[in-house]
């Protein structure tokens, strides 16, 4: 059964009027109105924060919202908290909602932890009983009791989210949002937190969960939401959407960083630019098992990348390195020649360095890749190519995790001793 | 120290262990309309004493904070009136000499209209801006947001109350000069009028305050006009002396000057109130409280987006 339905909500603000009026603006607009000529332009700077979203939200569902900044997702949160009100639509909820909107959940900064606590309690619509008895437990799951009577504008931005987070997490709400507030906790505080909403989960709560923290949205969601523009663009399940998402978000990029790879030959880049001097990074290109170009390649799989340089000047004792960041920017792999390979000695002006690798580790999504050229134990690269060339990895040989291994399966009689092999033997 | 938070760290919490009790509260059957919102005033008050709670601790916490912050506390409350009525009385009596005009002690009489004025006025200034400096619970969380301004009325009723004690220390100081009777009885439904006026201009204000923000800024201004236009150091009889149809314009239109007379007559002189003006400025708040009332529960639903 539903316990969340949204049926064509939208939500407009005006972009020149950012907050309240003042008097004198709004006769200087009365005024103006008057003229015949600005006649009609009034509410044309509308625009949508939200257009007609359609959501239904099951009791007892964890949905993940993402999107990129400024799409609407805390405006849907507030839409569901009644925060704020739609222009048209009807958002129904079927039970009391607690939220946790950005950092500090409405607290006081004059009051102390413990009388916010009480005081939140009290807007939620519990009796004071009701909060001293959750109180020990709220104070306990935010680790302040040193701090409890200490007014909360002393409180660190960290401090602040561990109390709003233990009390929204403790009062029992039919709905919970929670708006990327847990980023600004430290990683103790975080999968403490992470564990409470695994509980929460379990134990029927719905919970909307707004984060650009992908993992994390993954890791906790039933059914992920991807807005976009104010508009829900996706809905299903965690792992498509955060896909079809990275897909976009980097496909923007990539259309843009297309432009740039064909100027990197072309001598005003490399003028403007603050490397590629004294040599460049002119492609780098990736081949699958078959020795066929490519951008996609499968888990496990045969993979072999050419990086294409040229140099201006005679440049000995060269280190290439390829970084792979995830599309939220978590470095996944760093390979350099300076450990990996052999020293090169006398580089030729024009050439390719090519790695090639038997079977690709990295776990499925979208990479992105920085190539450097460098001069070793140099701290400034002759060129540097910062997340400009784009991989994706589809599922392969492993089923779940971070990242796949080389292995072999035997099978083996009892007590059998154990047979130690070397590394480079296992691949030959 | 550091050395028991480090044990405590490394044993599993025991909290994460306990499953989460069951939900106590009963998910309604139907769901709730979070976008409808009736119109009738009957609603918004069942919505308003279902949070009845709230609204007493945030009138707690408005007194707190104010108290908190000043080195004087809750002596603050009655100082204010006080130090004032000292300064006019000195003023007033000695220098302009008024003194003897009223037939009633100048101290007694000019505290009388301080008090109350002083009421009026703090529930006011704390009033109306308030929802713009509670922006931050607005912006986060629900609740019905006439508790905002609500509490600060209220708060400055408990100032009052509290500054009402050296009142009546000062009636008992003066009873030789004053006529106590059944009249004083008065001050209770006087006391209500004033604070249903009160309520009524803080919703109103605080309201259109969120609209237009300047209205902050020219409210210390209205205010000061306001207080000439309100018998407080001068005695309402004055103006009917000079003028009857001023007088009852002057009567009709602000109420607060008929609750300041009718204090006075009521409770030092002993008088039954003009009931005539007494009615109508009960009228007037009632109606007022209404209107702005609904006016304000009409733009709430803007606020978070404005504040
Ligand atoms: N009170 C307001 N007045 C005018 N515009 C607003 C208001 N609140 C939000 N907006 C606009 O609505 C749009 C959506 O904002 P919203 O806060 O929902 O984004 P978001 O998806 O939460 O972004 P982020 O990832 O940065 O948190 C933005 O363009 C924002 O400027
Ligand atoms: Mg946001």
């Amino acid at each position: 059964m539903s316990i969340v339905v949204l049926d064509k909500v939208s939500k407009t603000y005006r972009l020149s009027r950012l907050g309240s009026k003042s008097i004198r603006e709004e006769m200087a607009r009365m005024m103006k109105n008057l003229l015949p000529s600005s006649k009609g332009q009034a509410g044309s700077d509308e625009f949508y924060a939200l257009k007609e979203v359609d959501l239904a939200i099951e009791r007892g569902e964890t949905v993940g919202f993402i999107g990129p900044n400024g799409s609407g997702k805390s405006t849907l949160l507030k839409l569901l908290a009644r925060i704020i009100y739609p222009n048209h639509g009807k958002i129904m909820v079927g039970g009391s909602v607690a939220s946790l909107i950005e950092v500090g959940a409405g607290f006081h900064p004059e009051l102390t932890g413990r009388e916010n606590i009480f005081l939140y309690g009290s807007i939620m619509g519990m009796k004071k009983a009701e909060v001293v008895k959750k109180f020990d437990r709220i104070v306990a799951f935010s680790e302040m009791e040193k701090f409890i009577d200490t007014p909360v504008k002393r409180y660190s931005s960290g401090m602040y989210v561990r109390l709003g987070f233990a009390v929204a997490a403790h009062i029992n709400p039919a709905v919970l949002l929670v708006d990327e507030v847990l980023a600004v906790g430290d990683a103790n505080f975080q999968s403490k937190c992470q564990q409470r909403i695994e509980e929460l989960r379990r134990g029927g709560m719905t919970i909307a969960f707004v984060s650009h923290d992908m993992p994390a949205v993954e890791r906790l969601c039933d059914r992920v939401a991807f807005i976009s523009k104010g508009q829900l663009r996706a809905i299903g399940k965690p792992q498509d959407v955060i896909s079809l998402y990275y897909n976009e978000v980097l496909f923007a990029k990539k259309s843009s960083t297309h432009l740039a790879q064909n100027n990197t030959g072309l001598a005003i880049e490399s003028k403007t630019s603050l490397y590629g001097q004294e040599a460049e990074i002119l492609s780098v290109k990736f081949y699958n098992g078959d020795g066929q170009e490519t951008d996609t390649i499968a888990m496990g799989e045969n993979l072999t990348v050419r990086l294409h340089y040229r140099t201006y000047t005679p440049i000995d004792d060269p280190v290439f390195e390829m970084l792979f960041y995830s599309p939220d920017d978590r470095l996944y792999s760093h390979l350099t020649t300076a450990i990996n390979g052999e020293a090169i000695n006398s580089l030729p002006d024009e050439g390719m360095v090519e790695f090639d690798c038997r079977e690709f580790g990295l776990s499925p999504g979208i990479y992105k890749i920085d190539g450097i050229f460098s001069k070793r134990g140099s701290v400034a690269p002759y060129d540097l190519k910062p997340r400009q060339y784009i991989l994706k990895v589809l599922p392969g040989k492993s089923v779940r995790g971070m990242f796949y291994m080389p292995q072999q399966w035997r099978l083996l009689p009892p007590n059998e001793t154990i047979n130690v092999q070397s590394a480079d033997t296992n691949f030959v | 120290m550091s050395a028991t938070a480090i044990e405590k760290e490394a044993k599993p919490d025991p909290l994460l262990a306990t499953p989460p009790p069951p939900e106590t509260e009963s998910p309604e059957a139907e769901l709730r309309n979070a976008v409808e919102w009736s119109d009738s005033i009957i609603s918004h008050l069942k919505e308003l004493t279902h949070h009845w709670e709230l609204l007493q601790l945030t009138t707690q916490r408005e007194l707190k904070i104010r108290y908190k912050q000043t080195a004087l506390g809750a002596v603050w409350a009655v100082l204010q009136p006080l130090s004032l009525m000292l300064v006019f009385g000195i003023f007033f009596s000695y220098f302009a000499g008024m003194k003897g005009d009223t037939g009633m002690p100048y101290a007694l009489f000019s505290y009388t209209g301080l008090l109350a004025w002083t009421f009026f006025s703090t529930a006011l200034s704390f009033a109306i801006p308030s929802l713009i400096t509670n922006s931050y619970v607005i912006t986060k969380i629900y609740f019905p947001r006439e508790i905002v301004p609500l509490s600060c009325v209220l708060a400055a009723f408990v100032d009052f109350l509290v500054a009402a004690v050296i009142f009546v220390g000062l009636l008992l100081f003066y009873h030789n000069e004053i006529t106590i009777n059944w009249n004083i009885f008065f001050v209770i439904p006087l006391m209500a009028i004033q604070l249903l006026f009160t309520i009524g201009v803080s919703f109103f204000l605080s309201a259109f305050t969120v609209l237009y923000r300047d209205v902050r800024y020219a409210m210390p201004l209205v205010i000061q006009v306001w207080m000439f236009a309100t018998p407080i150091l001068y005695s309402a009889t004055k103006v009917k002396e000079k003028s009857e149809t001023l007088y009852s314009l002057y009567m009709t239109l602000n109420p607060m000057a008929v609750i300041i007379d009718s204090y006075r007559k009521c409770i030092i002189q002993g008088l039954t109130p003009d009931l005539k003006f007494l009615g109508i400025a009960a009228a007037i708040s009632i109606l007022l409280v209404l209107a702005s009332y609904k006016y304000f529960k009409h733009l709430e639903r803007e606020f978070a987006d404005l504040v």
